[in-house]
């Protein structure tokens, strides 16, 4: 018969357990409570709900295309200037028919990714480089081909409607989550996050499923790009500004394991994005100013990556 | 299990949330109910105006957020500022938020003509008023657009190209012939048309405009910008700092000339005025300043806006009262110190009594563009000086 004192160290760790599964939704409920109360209930009132979610909406499209890039072990720090880029493209594809602005972007997005995907997984060049690279090259062709900012017709502020915003979303994360969870692509990405020379000997094709990952990537950062682009009808070298560091802080608080692999849930991506979004919300209406959020958003980071990262499964060497 | 149940719940409630969202009618603001234009009331209604706002310590931007606050204020008014880093885009979202804390008024800075159809169409929809501030709208179709707009209240904007002109030429009069150029972003008007006066007294002059550099935004940059002049232009001996949304710009500019033994040789003028400019006047190493608009273009914009939020809008054939204010000129220590005193302290450059007596129309139902006019062509740093000389010690 078991100790006493080894039935209490079952319970706790079940307790751990029990946090560590569920801490993207214990710190989502958390981050409600805390400012529904600071902002002394402004916060879930029907007005502010449509401003998360457009705040969510964006960050949430990114993060969706996080979660297969981060799910190998990878990063893409490039995803903000892919964004900026995909909009500048689009407002030069209205000059020709508004009709191919969103292909523009989707294939400038796709292309992008693409980019990346061919130098991580062919040339082996390491993620964190080479997408903070690529960002830089980006960001100045970006800047190159605006010249400032371009607009395009106010008459395609119709698809910044709530509806068709809504609708886009849960169609792109239903797909997303299909792919993810029930495709042979979804399960190869998990398992080459794992070990990737287990992956390979199994099967699987590293390479080729690291360059699909980087391309899903790029196409779901054009389509934010689409949409950022007829929201202000501009397109500007800021556009995408920062984006990398929202959608990489929203899947940390969703619960996104950096090292990748099965330990990955699907839901760190909408669950983080909600999250953030609700924060984001929380303290503008607490009326702090920017560099205060950036404190909080940093805090929050470091909090979220110091609780949440298992050090017992960290691979020290590969 | 838990887990499946709690996840459940919170996707439950987060769904409700959302339909409550989508279903709800646009946000419709309060409008102050106005007795104003009959003067029937004996007290402005109240209202709040939206200002997208930068963080900033830089004691200009900190001036120019008394001022409108001040402003605000002096009518009665609640100031709902929204952090944004002044892009189309975040001043996009920024909108879209202050209208729905109920902003019976916006005042923007916009970050390009491209983006006020956008924002004409928001404020349309909600029947908010809008003003805009230091930027004028050189695409001819948009202006017609946001002219024709009810709910466009007007607003100040400088003449930039003349100011970079006139600033140009005055460097060249000081011996400048070979000059470089830092501006803010490229696509931003104002930077656009700085651009324009500069090579319109480069073209005039036959000096050499030998760079341009755009977008600088940290001290970092601004030295190794700096830097890169002296070392690729040996022959350079002049500095304009057309525009920069660098803190302490100036003193940075001025370390790295002294660095490599050049401050006081190379002529440096700027274009907005900042605190650290006496000190450098008195030694010589920074030579002209043209500016001052920092403080009055806000603040009557503001007027402007609040005047058509409260039903007494400045020009009563529905038209935007829109007015350009003067770039003042700075070449002296004493004046340079005289606007860090009164342009920059805690005294606003118009007290409240006195935007009360000549700004509110609801008070003075007389107060009209020309009005705001004569304001500005009697504003400069002697004209403040003599109004509060005895309210600051």
């Amino acid at each position: 018969m078991d100790s006493i004192s080894e039935e209490r160290k079952r319970g706790k760790f079940r307790t751990r357990e029990f946090l560590a599964n569920n801490f993207s939704f214990i710190g989502f409920a958390l981050v409600v409570v805390l400012f529904e109360i600071l902002t002394q209930g402004k916060l879930l009132g029907a007005r502010n709900m449509m401003n998360i979610f457009n705040d969510f909406f964006t960050i949430g499209l990114g993060a969706l295309g996080l979660i297969f890039v981060m799910s190998l072990g990878e990063l893409d720090l490039s995803v903000g200037a892919i964004v900026g880029f995909s909009a500048a493209i689009g407002s030069f594809a209205a000059d020709a028919s508004l009709v191919l602005i969103l292909p523009a972007c989707l294939i400038s997005g796709l292309l992008i990714g693409l980019m990346n995907g061919l130098l991580v997984s062919r040339l082996h060049v390491e993620s964190f480089i080479e997408t903070l690279a690529m960002s830089f090259v980006i960001r100045g062709i970006t800047t190159f081909l605006l010249n400032g900012t371009r607009g395009i017709g106010i008459a395609m502020r119709v698809f910044d409607g709530d509806i068709i915003k809504v609708a886009t979303f849960a169609v792109v994360a239903v797909a997303c989550y299909i792919l993810y969870e029930y495709t042979m692509f979804g399960k190869h990405i998990r398992s080459v996050g794992s070990i990737a020379e287990a992956a390979r000997q199994s099967g699987v094709p590293v390479e080729k499923t690291k360059l699909l990952a980087f391309m899903l990537c790029g196409l779901l950062c054009g389509i934010v790009g689409f949409f950022c682009l007829v929201r202000a009808c501009t397109a500007s070298t800021k556009t995408g500004n920062a984006f990398e560091f929202s959608t990489l802080l929203a899947v940390v608080f969703g619960g996104m394991p950096l090292t990748g692999g099965w330990p990955v849930r699907f839901r760190s991506a909408l669950v983080g994005s909600v999250s953030m979004a609700v924060i984001t919300s929380g303290m503008s209406l607490m009326g702090l100013s920017g560099l205060t959020q950036q404190i909080v958003q940093g805090a929050i980071l470091i909090g979220v990556v110091t609780l949440s990262f298992d050090r017992r499964n960290a691979v020290v060497i590969k | 299990m838990k887990s499946r149940v709690l996840a459940l719940v919170l996707v439950l409630v987060l769904t409700a949330g959302l339909l409550a969202g989508c279903g709800s009618q646009p946000a419709s603001t309060s409008e102050p109910s106005s007795t104003a234009a009959t003067g029937t009331s004996s007290a402005i209604p109240k209202f709040k105006i939206g200002l997208p706002w930068w963080t900033s310590t830089d004691p200009s931007i900190v001036s120019i957020e008394n001022n409108i606050k001040t402003a605000v204020e002096a009518a009665g008014g609640e100031l709902v500022e929204i952090d944004s880093d002044m892009t189309a885009d975040s001043l996009i979202d920024n909108i879209t938020e202050l209208i729905s804390r109920g902003v019976n008024g916006i005042l923007l800075m916009p970050a390009s003509d491209s983006m006020l159809p956008t924002v004409d169409e928001m404020c349309s929809s909600a029947g908010v008023y809008y003003a805009t501030y230091f930027r004028d709208i050189l695409d001819q179709g948009i202006k017609d657009q946001i002219f024709a707009s009810k709910y466009y209240a007007g607003g100040c904007h400088e003449d930039d190209q003349q100011c970079a002109y006139d600033i140009t030429k005055s460097m060249v009069d000081m011996g400048v012939k070979n000059l470089c150029v830092v501006n803010i972003a490229k696509g931003d008007t104002s930077s656009d048309l700085r651009d324009a006066g500069v090579k319109k007294a480069v073209d005039e002059t036959g000096i050499n405009l030998l760079n341009t550099t755009y977008s600088i935004t940290t001290q970092t940059d601004m030295t190794k910008t700096i830097e890169s002049y002296i070392a690729a232009y040996p022959e350079m001996d002049g500095i304009l700092l057309a525009g920069t949304y660098c803190d302490a710009a100036l003193p940075t500019i001025e370390k790295a000339l002294s660095d490599h033994n050049m401050a006081g040789t190379v002529k440096v003028g700027r274009i907005d005025w900042d605190t650290t400019m006496g000190d450098y006047f008195a030694s010589n190493s920074f030579n002209v300043a043209y500016g001052g608009q920092f403080q009055i273009d806000p603040m009557l914009s503001t007027m402007i806006l609040i005047n058509a939020v409260i039903g007494t809008p400045i020009n009563t054939d529905g038209s935007p009262c829109w007015l350009q204010t003067n770039y003042l000129k700075l070449t002296s220590k004493e004046e340079a110190d005289n606007f860090v005193k009164f342009f920059q302290g805690d005294l606003p450059i118009f007290t409240t009594d006195e935007i009360k007596s000549t700004m509110i129309k609801f008070y003075d139902p007389s107060i009209n563009a020309d009005t705001f006019k004569n304001i500005i062509a009697n504003f400069s740093v002697a004209d403040v000086v003599a109004r509060h000389q005895g309210m600051i010690s």
